[in-house]
Parts: structure tokens; sequence; C-alpha cells
């Protein structure tokens, strides 16, 4: 069974990104930044009301604007637009001011409908929107199991809709050349982006390339509307056009993570294990997608039921979003069962009853591992008391804990390794890079593999026309693209070895490359430069390719846990909630780059602060009309808001390598809300947890 | 000055309500241009010598005009509506200029209203949002952008410890800290934790760079004094 090799020089090291020096200086060019010869710009004219329908439209006076060279129907009169940013018709104009005239110029008649902006809106009886139920129920009667339980306790939790707010927006820069399409897209798939397109416009081929992207969070996997959009303007006023959404369309049409409320009643037997679990769920995806999420999380109930409603709003709809629905599950699971340890034992200590009710699965190891490094360096032992801090003065101090989990596995993955007579290693694979540090796994695991530093080997993905790799989306691309690589490369050496052999005077198995040198193991001298040794394929190169499947079972693997801590202070006059420190304990298997490895974590407890202490997508009740479509008034930590973060890896290198883009966002909302109650004595039951609702629970009005 | 002048062009066609679309565009223009009156009474906004004739009127555009961007210690002509922000021109004019086209991409559009800080560039010595300035204003000004950061082939020590330190993800926020960061050390060589962190308020990272950032700003202060910074 291939394996890692056991002594590893590069891999687990800090290694800086490789394109680091391209993204501080400018150089890097995003899709948002191709700028061609000739190239046109493109906007999409929008619903302006939350549900409404196309009675006419004309877009003649656009048509005939100077510099307006294309006009795209997107939708028809008679055509329903189900929220405000639904897409209309689309301009392609010399300049961007001229585009924004012509949607201007654009006339079009609506019948306003009714709308439905809310969860609450959606569930009344008599709703215009649709609703659909599902329903799960397993174990005993839960009836039974909650009248022989020592506490139960009763509670609602919920998170709001928050969106993925990419820096770099959706969108995509189109050209044609006859029948070939090229696409410089933002997106997490470049194969999937190029493959839709061909589809689309029944060409045998469109190639996609994304050599750097400003952020996705999955929601970036297909040309969605505006990229066929902007092939279709491209292709009508023959000159290539760039269509990127600027950051409302981005907020309002780009995607979502669905919200979540949760009416919950648990119970503990006399030991503190969790027996019963009724819960009856809600939240909304938009206006046809659903928001479902895991329920009972990470703790093992035998005995539960749950129902669950997606409500149906004039929203846009939702999408995947970095562990898409865990964060949500974690929230309510972990609040819940802080105040059902309270409930059954004020004085018993969080952490202790997390330990009694962990699932009896591969990760029972590990979560026990990570909470008690966790505790120690988050200052638990010294620092947690009951719930509520007595201390003067309005600033309460507390500390919380949370955990989660996810799936994760070596996505679908090839690369080719090509080594060349002059020495020179080149490896492609047609992956890509959100801002993960892809582009420098690949180098770094080709030079783990033979023997080299990572500036000798030419590594490229972002293209379609390399070998094709998966969407990054699951936490899926490191460990499927590390396999791919490093099969492509051992492959590739082997043939190199066979050829070298006989100038040594060996067999090719006894051959070893490491420290820039192909050897005969065991004695260094005997052998030559990694120069000299490639000199012998003088101008035949050896190519070799490899599909991850190749190497999977034994370099990688699926199912992480995490545990994160939380000490803040709460100002109970004001309701402010400051952030002391967030202990982050990451299961990662094999580390491939510690560097960007812990940047990951510290970019997911961010993600996790947002989600606990400020995101919100709003929309205005009476229109149903997006009211914080921006970046003033839907609210993002700055740099004043970040507390100290302690990153722990937990090295498990004989599982393999793990990607970790989403675990680590998972737990760190609900840690901060447990870490509230703890201060404050009560539970802020919805996220955000802005200053209004924690003053609201003081006052028990929550 | 006519009641004419004073107002801002109409939008061409439709209402807003009609299109759903409000522009901050006219509304800038609107008070750049007033502003601009007030300050500059019979000079109008542009020094050129087209614009300076007898009477000239303090209104310029709505149509295209030449003006002169000093970016990067280089000296740039481009032709833009009055409305073309700074950002806008940088991004989507100077590759299009007649005397020596470039592609000034490295300044971001993110929010391009003022939130984010992504299209931070240092202006005669202060960090200004480029998209909440219009480019007609910055004639005469100095303009440095991320790509003006470098000095020469040798990266800035603030570009180099952000490589070191990982102060960058998807890297779309980076131009902008690092602007804003430059801008810091030069005003103040060595600053405390508070005040990189204050400094650096006006800039939003999405992915969750920022404790990677302050340890860049630390170690480039750090190694800029042992230099004799
Ligand atoms: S783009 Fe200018 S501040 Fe956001
Ligand atoms: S690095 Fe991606 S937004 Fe900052």
């Amino acid at each position: 069974m291939p394996n890692w090799p056991s002594e590893r020089q590069l891999m687990g090291t800090k290694v800086p990104r490789v394109d680091g020096f391209k993204k501080v200086s400018g150089g890097a060019k995003y899709s948002y930044d191709i700028n061609l010869p000739g190239l046109l710009y493109a906007m999409i004219l929008r619903s302006p009301y939350a549900h409404c329908k196309i009675v006419s439209i004309d877009l003649g006076p656009a048509e005939s604007m100077p510099g307006v060279k294309a006009v795209h129907l997107i939708k028809k009169p008679g055509d329903e637009l189900h929220y405000a940013g639904d897409e209309i018709a689309a301009v392609a104009a010399m300049t961007e001011e001229v585009a924004e005239d012509a949607l201007r110029a654009i006339k079009v008649k609506y019948q306003v409908l009714p709308h439905v902006s809310s969860e609450d809106q959606a569930l009344k009886a008599g709703a215009p929107a649709a609703r659909a139920g599902s329903a799960d129920e397993r174990g005993e009667k839960i009836e039974d199991a909650i009248k022989e339980a020592a506490a139960v306790h009763e509670g609602t939790y919920g998170c709001e809709v928050i969106t993925h707010v990419c820096l770099e927006t959706h969108g995509l820069v189109a050209r044609w050349e006859g029948e070939e399409l090229t696409a410089w897209a933002s997106t997490q798939a470049v194969h999937g982006t190029g493959t839709a397109l061909a589809q689309h416009f029944k060409i045998p081929k469109a190639t996609c390339i994304t050599n750097f992207m400003g952020g996705g969070f999955g929601s970036k996997f297909g040309p969605d509307i505006q990229g066929i959009v902007a092939a279709e303007l491209a292709k009508k006023a023959g000159a290539p056009v760039k269509l990127l959404l600027n950051r409302a369309e981005e907020h309002n049409a780009a995607g979502n993570r669905p919200s979540a409320f949760a009416k919950v009643k648990a119970a503990v037997d006399k030991t503190g294990k969790l027996i019963a679990f009724d819960a009856e769920t809600w939240g909304t995806g938009g206006h046809s997608r659903g928001a479902g999420f895991p329920l009972p999380y990470v703790y093992p109930v035998d005995n539960r039921r749950r129902k669950h409603t997606d409500c149906f709003i004039n929203a846009g709809d939702n999408r995947a979003m970095r562990a898409p629905g865990h964060p949500q599950g974690s929230l309510v699971m972990d609040s819940l069962m802080d105040d059902l340890c309270h409930k059954f034992d004020p004085k018993l200590d969080p952490v202790e009853f997390r330990l009694r009710n962990l699932p009896s699965t591969v990760l029972r190891d590990i979560y026990t591992k990570e909470l008690l490094l966790g505790a120690a360096r988050i200052g638990w032992k010294e620092n947690w008391h009951p719930r509520g801090d007595n201390a003067p003065g309005p600033w309460k101090r507390g500390l919380g804990v949370a955990l989660g989990t996810w799936g994760g596995g070596p996505g679908d993955a090839q690369a080719t390794c090509t080594l060349h007579g002059d020495g020179r290693v080149e490896v492609k694979c047609g992956t890509q890079d959100l801002g993960t540090g892809t582009t420098t796994v690949v180098p770094l695991v080709a030079a783990e593999i033979l023997g080299l530093q990572i500036g000798d080997i030419a590594g490229s993905i972002g293209s379609s026309a390399f070998p094709p790799a998966g969407g990054s989306g699951g936490s899926t691309s490191c460990g499927g693209v590390s396999v791919a690589v490093a099969m492509a490369c051992t492959k590739a050496l082997a043939e190199l070895f066979a050829k070298v052999a006989p100038k040594l005077e060996c067999k090719p198995e006894d051959l070893q490359a490491e420290y820039g040198r192909v050897f005969v193991t065991g004695n260094l001298e005997r052998g030559f430069t990694w120069k000299q040794a490639c000199a012998v394929l003088g101008q035949q190169p050896i190519t070799a390719s490899a599909d991850k499947k190749e190497g999977e079972k034994g370099m990688a693997t699926s199912t992480v846990g995490g545990a994160q801590f939380a000490d803040v202070s709460v100002d109970v006059e004001t309701g402010r909630v400051r952030l002391n420190k967030i202990v982050a304990v990451a299961d990662c298997g094999l580390v491939v780059n510690r560097l960007t490895c812990e940047s990951q974590v510290l970019g997911g407890v961010i993600m996790g602060i947002n989600y606990g202490l400020y995101e919100q997508r709003r929309l205005d009740p009476p229109t149903g009309l997006p009211v914080n479509p921006d970046m003033e008034f839907y609210l993002l930590a700055g740099a004043g808001d970040i507390p100290e973060i302690d990153v722990v890896l937990l090295d498990y290198p004989e599982r393999g390598v793990i990607g970790i883009g989403e675990p680590p966002t998972i737990p760190t909302a609900a840690a901060i809300s447990n870490a509230v109650a703890n201060a404050i004595g009560v539970r802020v039951p919805v996220i955000p947890l802005t200053p209004r609702r924690v003053l609201e629970a003081l006052e028990g009005k929550a | 000055m006519s009641e004419e002048s004073k107002k801002p062009p109409a939008p061409s066609s439709a209402s807003p309500e009609a299109s759903g679309r409000f522009s901050r565009r006219w509304f800038l223009q609107g008070v750049a241009l007033s502003a601009g009156t007030a300050v500059l009474p019979g000079e109008g906004l542009l020094g050129g010598s087209a614009f300076a004739a007898p009477q000239a009127p303090a209104r310029i555009g709505p149509e295209p005009v030449q003006i002169a961007l000093s970016v990067n210690g280089k000296d740039y002509q481009v032709k833009v509506e009055p409305r073309v922000t700074l950002l806008n021109a940088l991004r989507n004019y100077l590759n299009l200029g007649t005397n020596t086209p470039i592609d000034l991409t490295g300044t971001k559009r993110v929010c391009d209203r003022g939130s984010c800080g992504s299209c931070t560039v240092i202006l005669d010595g202060k960090t200004v949002y480029s998209c909440s300035v219009l480019a007609v204003e910055c004639q005469g000004k100095k303009i440095t952008t991320v790509e003006g950061v470098a000095e020469g082939n040798q990266p800035h020590p603030i570009q180099q410890a952000f490589v070191e330190c990982d102060g960058l993800m998807c890297g779309f926020c980076t131009p902008g800290f690092i602007v804003s960061s430059k801008a810091l050390l030069d005003r103040n060589p060595h600053p405390t934790p508070t005040e990189i962190r204050r400094a650096l308020n006006g800039n939003i990272c999405r992915c969750g760079t920022y404790n990677r950032v302050f340890q860049a700003v630390e170690l480039a202060s750090i190694r800029m004094k042992v230099k004799g910074g």
C-alpha cells in the first residue's frame, strides 16, 4: 500500500506561499483584474421588488445608447421574479459608466406580488410561500425516557441568515475566439465551470482559468447565471466581456448560509448522559432551497425525534457555506448541552459533562485529547466558575466550550509530473487555490517525493486545461491533490530510477532521491546530482500521470473532530461582548504545510467570531427589500475586534492528510455563546449576540 | 453659475424606481463639484489649459475629460468622465492610456463605498479609499498604489513580512492591508500593538488573516529598526 515517506523533509514544516510575493505586490491577477484589448463591461438589471411579475420589458433604449455593444434578456414578460435581486436582463458596454446608464434606460413594467420576508411570516397559515416538512424518529418513546430523567431542559436556539461576502465577487471574463470559449472565472471549480459552459453553448470545450481567486467559502462552483450571461454577451458583441457582480448583488444573489431555529427538549439520566432529545426545527434557505442542518450533533442520543420545516421566503437562495449546516447544528446542540449541564448540576464542569457524552466512534479519543488540551490552554481550571460571574462592576467574564465534526476525505484529483533532461520538474493539476494554499501544496508535495526544494518545482494549477480535479469544497482538495501529486511524482521517479540504475550499476529499487541527489541507498556518494541524473533523459522527458485513487488509502482520510474554547467579557450595562481569547484545537492528521494550515484554522475561527457576534442578513419586513447588502451595515470583525487566537494542531500523521478548510469554523460561535452564558448567567438564545440581544436576555425578555 | 450647472446631470433615462438602482456616483459627483467650485472660484477642478479659458465654467463633464494622474512616480494621461472614481480610473482606464498604457489592478474594488479598505491608496502622504475619491480630484497629487510600495525590485520590509508570517490567504484584501501598513510605518515606524490595530481598523479581511497581519507589521517594524529606521 502506498504511503508517505516516513522521514519527511518538507511536509509538516512552515512554508511561505509560493505566490505570496505576487499577492503582496499587486501582481496577482484575479479574474476581476483581467483586462483584455477591447474588453466590454457587463451589468445585470435586477428585480427591485421582493416578489413581482414582469408585465413588459423594453431593451430598446439601452440598445441604442452610444457605447452599448450588446443586450441580453434573461427573463421575459410574464416571468415571476422571486426576490429583490433576481436577474432580468444584462448589457455590455464600452465602459462601466455607460453600462450603468444603460441599465437605467431599460424600461420594465412590474406587477407587484405579495411577499414573505421572514421565517415567522412563512410559518403563518395561509402565507403565500410554500413550506415542506420532514420528520425523523428513532429509539423508544421519548416521553417514557423523559419520565425517568434526572434533569430535563427545554429551550429555543437560533442562528440568522448570513452571506459569504467573498471579497472578490462572483463572475468571470469571457472571450470567444471562433467557437472556442475561454473564461477567467472566480470559481472553486475550474473543471466544473469549464464543463458547464461547454454544455450550455454546446461546444466541445471551454477553458476555465483561475490563477488567483478572492474567496469562495462554498458559493462558487459553476458559471452561474452571470457567467453564462457574460459569455452570451461576449458572443453577441464579438468582444471579450467582464461581468463581476457588485457588492449588493453579491449579498442578494450569490448565496447565503440558511438560518436555523430549534425548539428542543432534552433529558439526561442520573449519570449525566443524554437519554432523550425532541426537537422542532425550522429555517430559511431562500425562495427555493431548504435549510437543513444536522441535529442532534456530535453527542449521540438513542431516543430522539425531530421535525423540520423549510421556510421559503422571497430572498436569494442558499449555497453551501463553509461546513454547510454544521455551525448551525453546533450552535443549537452545544448551547443545549451547556443549559442541560447547568440544569442537571449547576456546579458540574461542562468539559466533564461533554466527556460523559462523547460518541463511541474513532472520534472519542480525539475529542478527549482536544478537550483536555484546550482546557489547559484557555485556563479552564483556574477561571471557570458556575454560571454567572459575581465579580463587582459591569464587566462579567466567562468561559465556554463547543465541539464540531466534519467528514472531508480526499476529493477527486489527477496530476501529471514531467521530468526534463535539464532537471526541470513540472507538475500539473487542474485544481484551484481559493486562498487555502493549494498552489503551494503542489510543489511542496512534489519536492518531498523527489527529494528537491520547492523552488525546483514548477507547479501549475488553476486551469481546466490541466488534469481533472474536483471542485474545492468539503475540505477535500488538500487530501486529493497531495495524494495525486505524490503518486504522479513517485511514478515519474521510478521511471527515472530505471534509466539511471544501469549507470550506477545497481537495481532501480536500490535508488533513492533526497537532498537534491539520486543515489544508492546508504551511500550518498554513489550517485548523481538531480541534474546529472536527469541528463540521462536527453531530449526525452518523462511524464507520469496519477489519480488520487491510487494512493488514497493510507495517505489521506476523513472524519475529524475539533474543540474550541472561548474566554469572553460582557458589559452587562451595554450588552457588549469582548473576546479575550479563543483556543482552537484542530484535528489535522498529517499536516502538509504548517504555516497555511494554521492560517486556515485562524480564518475559520474568525469566520466563527463573525457568525457569533456580528453577521446578519436583514430584510425589511414591509417591503422585503435587503437592508444591508453592503459592508457597513452588514457587520464583519475588523482589526480591533480580534482577540488572541491560540491554534493547536493535533498532529496525527498516521491518519494521512486531512482537509482543514471547514472544521475550524464550526464550533466557534457556540463556544462564544456558552462563554457569554457563563459570564452573565443567562442564555442569549439567538446569534449574532448583539448588544440588544444580550440586554434583552438579561432582562428576561429573550 | 447657472442653475443648470449646479445640478448633477440627470440620469439618462428610467427613474430609480423603474430600475431599482440608485447610483452613488451621481451623488458623489454633485458633492465633489460643489465643493470644488466653492474652494476654487473661477478656476475649475481642472488646471489644464482647455479648461482655464476666461469665464471657464466650473462645470466639467458629463463627457469624458483628459486628466493627468501621477501614479507611483510616473505621469499618465487618461480620459475619464468626471464621475469616475480614482479606483476605477486606476483599474479600468490606465490600461487604455495613450502614452504608456499600464495595467494597475492591484488596488481592489470590494465594497465600492468606503467601508472595507481594499482600495486603499496613498494620496499625498495620506491613505484614502480610492473608491470614494473622484479621479478628477487627484490631478497634481501623488498617488501610491500597492504596485508602488516595493523599492524597485526589492520588496518593502512589510511585503517580505506579510509573506513570511502568512499575513494573507486569498490575498484580495492584501493590497489594502499592505498600503495601510506601509502608510502606518511611514508615519510611525515603531507602532505599539494597539496602534497597529487602530491603523488597520479600516480594512476588512474575510479570510481572517488579522492575527498574522499584526505579526507581519511588528516584524517589519523590528527589521526596519535594526536597519536604522
Ligand atoms: S472598495 Fe473602497 S473601501 Fe471598499
Ligand atoms: S486574505 Fe482573503 S480577504 Fe483577506
